[in-house]
């Protein structure tokens, strides 16, 4: 596994891989040129639903990891990751990320309580792309937590209620579904609420990154279903984060090669001087170490797929890493881009902001850097 | 403001490039490889009355302040000297400050015209193997009688300590235990090196070779209490008297370092062809250089900044700290980015940058490490908490 790209897949997983990252790009490609993107950005969801679903139609992309069995593909985060370049490289507004880890969520109940009822009713929902889904698990300060201070539940003769806030869910403003992390008494468990639900509500948290629009969730007295709780609920939200640092990483791995691709052109097509500008070393080699930064965080985020996929004891780690270094390495390059782009990088019309935007707001998502070390820090034993 | 250069300051440059121009690049290579002391150097320093130029002339000196001083270094490191050249001085320049401060007459007479004539060598003996820069941790007793002291303990980084005829030496007089803060008790001696009580070992080290850098063992050695500098148990505040002005010099010396390794490459980035073309005709080699150029004309402006600061008798810490951050940073990466364009050549030591390069790596450690170089910025200036 030291090349990072799966020796242990199969020739199947890998083609099957390839033809995925084909088919997405080609489609991003043509239905989503930064004029529709810009165009999606200005209407009340903020993505196109129409190109959400044909996602979630012709490419089974909203059920991609979701079981067979449950409606999805059942494909492993080999594949995830594959998507997650192509929807970070198109920059990708739609709310994929936050119906991929609600559906991881979901899934995971199934093996911990035996009870197949939720997952038999919303998953296959979710992988037909006709809900979507969030997950609720931030605190105030962004960070992963069922600490007291965000959601509370209390058990009433009519069924569970939840009580509190969570803030930085991602797509909460068009989300059917939300699973929620909250305390239980002094126990953490993990809840599933509909956005119709009486005392559930979303206000925007505007923020530097267009293309991705998160909210907070309040809840008061709001009816919710128990989803597991106890160290199942702590594992489930373990396994969530995980899967969100691995999506993060692949998400940095395709902005940075859409870095790389848009700045080479413009330093081929731009001419000073006399002579195109990516005749200058200092414009060269800044292209290069461009490209140095795409092929180490492309590596680090596949090996943690692949980590993941083998399911070895350094996955954790692989993970916090590949989440690490692909985001100080998003943007890193986003800045050089823009310094590269010259005047026209400086421009609204131009698309380079909103990858520095989403570079910026992705690295610090959910702790950031901090978290990752703290994290790195304690698996390490220092 | 007025930037105009002292003509003063361009005669002492000028007269310190005319003493430097005797002692080329391969003098000094040579020395760093036989790990052999400067004498003729030196000699040639002390002859044109620069070792004294910032001790009072009332006790032979030039009576110059900090300003001076660091044009010295500055031009002895920068004429390929580096730190070999200023190390060899250094102490003798400024070393002997606390005495000139706080030492009594009768000490003043006996050592500083020696000083200044570069007859007496000294050194300065601070650091301790298990203190580090927690400088109050030092564990180097000296026990009092009716005469004098007797001290025991062990320094390490002592430069100068084989060829030295005295040091500058910190001692705790008073257990900590005792005293009621950490940093009293502690005293300051001119102490005798050439004595049988006194064991120095240099340190193998990475570079500036030609002055060595030991660990001294002082085994029950006598000092006479006419040695002692200023009262008993102040030695810690003399000493932090003299700080500031020991960065700028410090700094004064990166910045020399780094103009004699700029200097070179950009002679090599000239007249080296490659591909049919100088290779300073590239933007990859260019650039460096330009940008190190950049970075040591900062440096000198907080240098001369602090200089003056401290020579008008004003408060210098932040400028003082300031200086020495920048310089030490721009000097390395002058040296780092010379050795780059020489490729290949830059690694062989007939280029000589390589010997900058080792040099100016230490200046980023000693006297002070940037990383507590920031610490004073952050608590001093930032009003942050203190962190250590």
């Amino acid at each position: 596994m030291t090349d990072g790209d799966g020796s242990d897949l199969t020739g199947d997983q890998r083609a099957l891989r390839d033809t995925l990252r084909d088919t997405l790009r080609g489609l991003l490609v043509t239905e989503l040129p930064t004029a529709a993107l810009r165009a999606a950005l200005e209407t009340d969801a903020g993505y196109s639903p129409q190109l959400h679903t044909r996602l979630a139609a012709e490419l089974g992309l909203a059920g991609l990891t979701i079981p067979g069995e449950f409606g999805g593909l059942g494909l492993s985060q080999a594949e995830a990751c594959v998507v997650h370049t192509e929807l970070g490289r198109a920059l990708y507004p739609g709310p994929y990320l936050a119906g991929y880890l609600a559906a991881g969520v979901l899934a995971a109940t199934v093996p911990a309580t035996g009870d197949r009822a939720v997952a038999e009713r919303w998953l296959p929902q979710l992988a037909d792309g006709s809900v979507t889904g969030t997950i609720a698990v931030a605190d105030s300060g962004g960070l992963w937590s069922s600490a007291p201070g965000g959601v509370r539940a209390h058990l009433t003769p009519h069924g569970w209620r939840l009580y509190g806030r969570s803030w930085y869910v991602i797509a909460a403003h068009v989300a059917g579904i939300v699973v929620v992390s909250a305390l239980a008494g002094s126990v953490p468990a993990m809840f599933l609420v509909e956005s119709d639900a009486p005392g559930f509500r979303v206000s925007p948290m505007p923020g530097l990154d267009l293309t991705r629009r998160v909210g907070v969730t309040a809840f008061d007295a709001t009816p919710a279903v128990l989803l597991v709780q106890g160290a199942d609920a702590a594992a489930a939200l373990d396994r969530a984060e995980h899967e969100f640092l691995l999506a993060t990483a692949a998400e940095a791995v395709g902005g940075i090669d859409w870095c790389v691709d848009a700045a080479v052109m413009y330093a081929k097509d731009r001419e000073q001087f006399g002579r195109p500008i990516a005749s200058f070393e200092a414009v060269a080699h800044a292209c290069v170490d461009m490209l140095a930064a795409f092929q180490e965080v492309s590596e680090v985020a596949r090996y943690a797929a692949v980590a993941d996929v083998e399911d070895t004891a350094e996955a954790p780690t692989a993970a916090r890493v590949a989440a690490l270094r692909a985001g100080q390495a998003y943007r890193g390059v986003t800045e050089v881009a823009i310094h590269l782009f010259g005047g026209i990088g400086s421009t609204q019309e131009h698309g380079a902001h909103l990858y520095y935007r989403r570079a910026w707001a992705a690295e610090r998502l959910f702790g950031g850097p901090r978290a990752h070390r703290a994290a790195l820090t304690d698996r390490t034993g220092l | 403001m007025d930037f105009a250069e002292d003509p003063d300051h361009r005669l002492i440059r000028e007269a310190v490039r005319e003493v430097c121009a005797r002692f080329p690049d391969e003098y000094w290579a040579e020395l760093d490889q036989s790990h052999t002391f400067p004498w003729e150097f030196y000699a040639a320093m002390a002859k044109g009355g620069w070792i004294g130029i910032a001790i009072p002339a009332g006790y032979g000196g030039g009576g110059r302040g900090i300003t001076e001083a660091s044009i010295v270094l500055e031009e002895v490191a920068a004429s390929g000297a580096c730190m070999n050249g200023a190390s060899s001085i250094h102490l003798s320049i400024f070393g002997m400050h606390p005495v000139i401060r706080h030492g009594s007459e009768e000490l003043k007479q006996r050592y500083l015209p020696r000083v200044a004539a570069g007859d007496l060598h000294v050194a300065f003996g601070v650091t301790e193997p298990d203190a580090g820069l927690d400088t109050t941790a030092i564990r180097t007793r000296a026990v009092p009688d009716e005469a004098g002291y007797q001290i025991t303990g062990r320094k390490v980084w002592t430069s100068k300590a084989l060829e030295s005829e005295r040091v500058l030496l910190l001692t705790r007089t008073t257990p900590v235990e005792e005293c009621a803060k950490r940093t009293d008790g502690l005293t300051l001696f001119v102490a005798p090196l050439n004595d049988p009580a006194v064991t120095a070992r240099p340190i193998s080290k990475l570079g500036r070779n030609a002055v060595a850098s030991c660990e001294v063992t002082y085994d029950g050695l006598y000092v006479d209490a006419s040695d002692r500098v200023g009262e008993e148990g102040r030695g810690f505040t003399y000493l932090l008297d003299g700080l500031n002005a020991e960065r700028v010099l410090i700094a004064a010396e990166a910045l020399g370092t780094g103009r004699a390794a700029l200097r070179r490459a950009a002679a090599y980035a000239k007249n080296r062809t490659v591909f049919g073309r100088p290779i300073g005709q590239n933007q990859g080699i260019a650039f460096p250089l330009a940008e190190a150029h950049a970075r040591l004309g900062a440096a000198e402006l907080a240098i001369r900044h602090a200089s003056w600061r401290i020579d008008q008798g004003l408060p210098a810490g932040e400028q003082a700290n300031l200086a020495k951050f920048l310089a030490a940073e721009a000097g390395f990466a002058a040296a780092d980015a010379a050795v780059q364009t020489h490729g290949g050549f830059g690694y062989a030591t007939e280029y000589h940058v390589e010997r900058y390069w080792r040099e100016a790596r230490l200046l980023k450690i000693a006297p002070i490490p940037q990383e507590m170089i920031l610490n004073y910025l952050a608590e001093h200036v930032l009003g942050l908490p203190r962190s250590y």
